[in-house]
């Protein structure tokens, strides 16, 4: 496994010592990432030439988006970027028109949940597949062992939760008449924090906890080919000592259980996600 | 051109012959594995197999919703499960997942396959992949406006199918899995706990993500003239009252549209039956228009219960002129009621006299799903419901 970085940040160097592997968002059509323009990405295989850049496409796509898009995947096929992070089914159809080399991963967040169905988007062209958050290490495993396609999973930073065409912020602020006056706000339930942030494509939630999944990350070193850890929202200098324990463990130079509690002090409010806890799925029988 | 559809929720049996009644052209309904709604009751292979019977006496049909979001454990016995279904006579599959399309396609290929719309499509490209991988109906998200849905239609030609009523998500489908978070039910298998309409606070102050209902009845033209395939209900949890009203209401528009005898007083009204019979407000979101600050709520209280529903007839004996009723909510002598029918019927009656199973008079219903009588001379259909009547 490698360390797939989710940018915050654009100065590259900063982020060396632990990874070269990347992962933006392309302006506009991208939800959880750093988004770029297609020259800033230009800019950034220009200097890094070695790295290994994944794009991400996340939204979702109207019509009127479609020229564009167009435009924009002609213009990343040149680049030998690592993959296009794909949400919208769309993008099978214009691989196919395009005649697009760049390999693609199939990622539709809370929906790539079984073998089966990665087999399938394998068999369309896919390389790779982005699981979903909510499944367990075992279920890792078992899509390791019956699917071609290559693994890439979430390790740490805060797991998306939802994303709405709405803008449920600026709609809240309008009705109260007031200001939105941060990019990022909490909403509390009584048990649970979220994180909501707009953007011109609408609203996302991620939970309030950070996922620390560094004992599955060593659990999984074999089956998956990417780990990401996602910077967004949380504080640089403390991201980079969290690249340091997954490289660390990475290369066996520290026991993960160890970085587990490292990196919980680090952040009081994480957790392992669903890697060790099953949804239920029926509630009445 | 052809008749456009109208498609309804069945929750069980019961509910799945009072919408075909009430006209519906369709029924969608899940079985009891691998649907999206597993707290519903859902259909036994024995029940999907009696309600296609049902439905295929009236020359109506019968779709299966196999869309939840599969996880490994889930895939074993699927294939056995769509022979199974298919045996029992269902119309079409609803699915999500995509790995599932090519293996019904290829074992059952009468058998349609409709694109749920927890896969959020939202754009031509995306249909045209779809279609060549076998769909045959596309449902689309419910974030697509009406330009979109007539470009999509007009460069793909594929079935279209639109929700028209009913309650929305917040967040597209697929997209959202805040019920595993808040309470570790998977919303994408049908878990749902519907945690957008749950009270938050946001700076201290209250804050709610929660939506109104979809009403799309001032729209059904254009639905029409854009060539949509069918108008989707939604609502498997919803109560046989709430269907019989609402797919009357919209049977009338439908058909007034094709007869050409639709207007605006013809809505108005239409609309007022439809407010009664809803929990919460409405609104028209995305189809018109992009949604905005009107389309949500933002404090905490916004659900309403009515008690408008009085009885349900079971039978009418023409010789006697005698109507036999279960009671649903409480009514007395001199109330005036409405009477509405499956074939759209609609009488208003004055309640002069009222019986109990013994043929004793009485002067109040006030006992749920008690057996009641009283005479009418107007004939009333097996069915019928009873509500109460607002000048």
């Amino acid at each position: 496994m490698q360390v797939l970085v989710g940018l915050n940040n654009r100065n590259i160097s900063n982020y060396l010592n632990y990874t070269n592997s990347f992962i933006i968002g392309l302006k506009d059509f991208s939800i959880n990432y750093l988004e770029l323009e297609i020259d800033e990405i230009k800019k950034i295989k220009k200097d890094y030439p070695n790295i290994n850049l994944f794009v991400s496409i996340n939204a979702n796509i109207f019509n009127k988006d479609l020229k564009i898009l167009e435009n924009n995947l002609c213009e990343l096929d040149k680049l030998n970027i690592s993959g296009i992070v794909f949400y919208d089914i769309s993008i099978l159809s214009l691989k196919e028109k395009l005649s697009l080399k760049t390999p693609l991963v199939w990622s539709q967040e809370h929906m790539t949940t079984n073998y089966n169905t990665c087999n399938y988007f394998y068999d369309k062209g896919c390389e790779y597949v982005y699981l979903s958050s909510e499944i367990t290490e075992s279920e890792i495993k078992e899509i390791k062992e019956k699917s071609k396609i290559k693994i890439i999973s979430f390790f740490f930073g805060y797991p998306e939760v939802s994303f709405s065409k709405r803008n449920l912020l600026t709609n809240y602020f309008l009705y109260h008449h007031k200001n939105k006056e941060k990019e990022v706000y909490e909403i509390k339930t009584d048990d649970d924090t979220y994180l909501i942030k707009e953007n011109k494509l609408g609203t996302r939630i991620t939970h309030g906890k950070i996922l620390n999944g560094i004992i599955p990350f060593k659990n999984l070193s074999d089956d998956v080919s990417f780990g990401i850890l996602n910077e967004d929202n949380i504080d640089h200098e403390l991201f980079l000592k969290v690249l340091e324990i997954f490289k660390d463990v990475l290369e066996n130079k520290k026991d993960s259980k160890k970085a587990q509690e490292e990196i919980s002090k680090l952040f009081s409010n994480s957790d392992d996600g669903f890697f060790y806890k099953k949804t239920i799925y029926k509630v009445k029988e | 051109m052809r008749k456009i559809e109208l498609l309804s929720p069945a929750g069980d049996l019961e509910r799945l012959k009072i919408a075909l009644l009430y006209g519906a052209d369709a029924v969608y309904i899940g079985g009891k594995e691998y649907s999206l709604r597993a707290n519903a009751n859902n259909f036994s292979t024995r029940e999907i197999k009696e309600g296609c019977a049902f439905a295929h006496n009236l020359h109506k049909k019968v779709y299966l919703t196999l869309n939840i979001v599969f996880h490994n454990e889930d895939i074993d016995g699927v294939y056995d499960y769509i022979k199974e279904v298919v045996e029992a006579g269902i119309d079409a599959f609803i699915v999500s997942d995509l790995f599932i399309v090519s293996y019904i396609k290829k074992n059952f290929p009468n058998v349609e396959v409709h694109l749920s719309t927890q896969s959020s499509v939202t754009n031509y490209e995306s249909v045209s992949y779809l279609q060549k991988e076998g769909i045959d109906r596309v449902v689309l998200a419910r974030e697509v406006g009406k330009d979109d849905i007539k470009e999509i239609y007009d460069k793909t030609k594929i079935d279209i199918e639109c929700f028209i009523h009913g309650a929305m998500c917040t967040f597209y489908s697929g997209r959202c899995v805040l019920s595993n978070y808040a309470t570790g039910r998977d919303s994408n298998r049908g878990g749902c706990a519907q945690v957008c309409r749950f009270n938050f606070t946001l700076d201290d102050k209250p804050f709610t993500m929660a939506v109104k209902d979809l009403n799309l009845s001032y729209y059904i033209k254009d639905m029409i003239e854009i060539e949509v395939r069918s108008l989707k209900i939604e609502g498997r949890m919803r109560s046989a009252y709430y269907l019989a009203t609402v797919l009357s209401s919209y049977r009338r528009i439908i058909d007034s549209y094709y007869d050409g005898t639709l207007n605006d007083i013809l809505l108005e009204k239409e609309n007022k039956i439809l407010k009664r019979v809803s929990n919460r407000d409405n609104s028209s979101h995305f189809f018109p228009k992009e949604a905005d600050l009107t389309d949500q709520y933002y404090s905490g209280h916004w659900e309403i219960s009515n008690q408008d529903y009085l009885a349900y007839v079971i039978n009418y004996d023409k010789d006697k002129k005698l109507c036999e009723i279960y009671q649903r909510n409480y009514f007395k002598i001199g109330d005036t009621v409405e009477i509405f029918m499956p074939s759209g019927k609609v009488i208003h009656f004055n309640v002069d006299n009222l019986y109990n199973e013994k043929m004793e008079k009485i002067d109040t219903a006030n006992h749920a799903n008690e057996k009641l009588y009283f005479y009418i001379d107007e004939e009333i259909e097996p069915s019928s419901m009873i509500r109460r009547f607002y000048v």
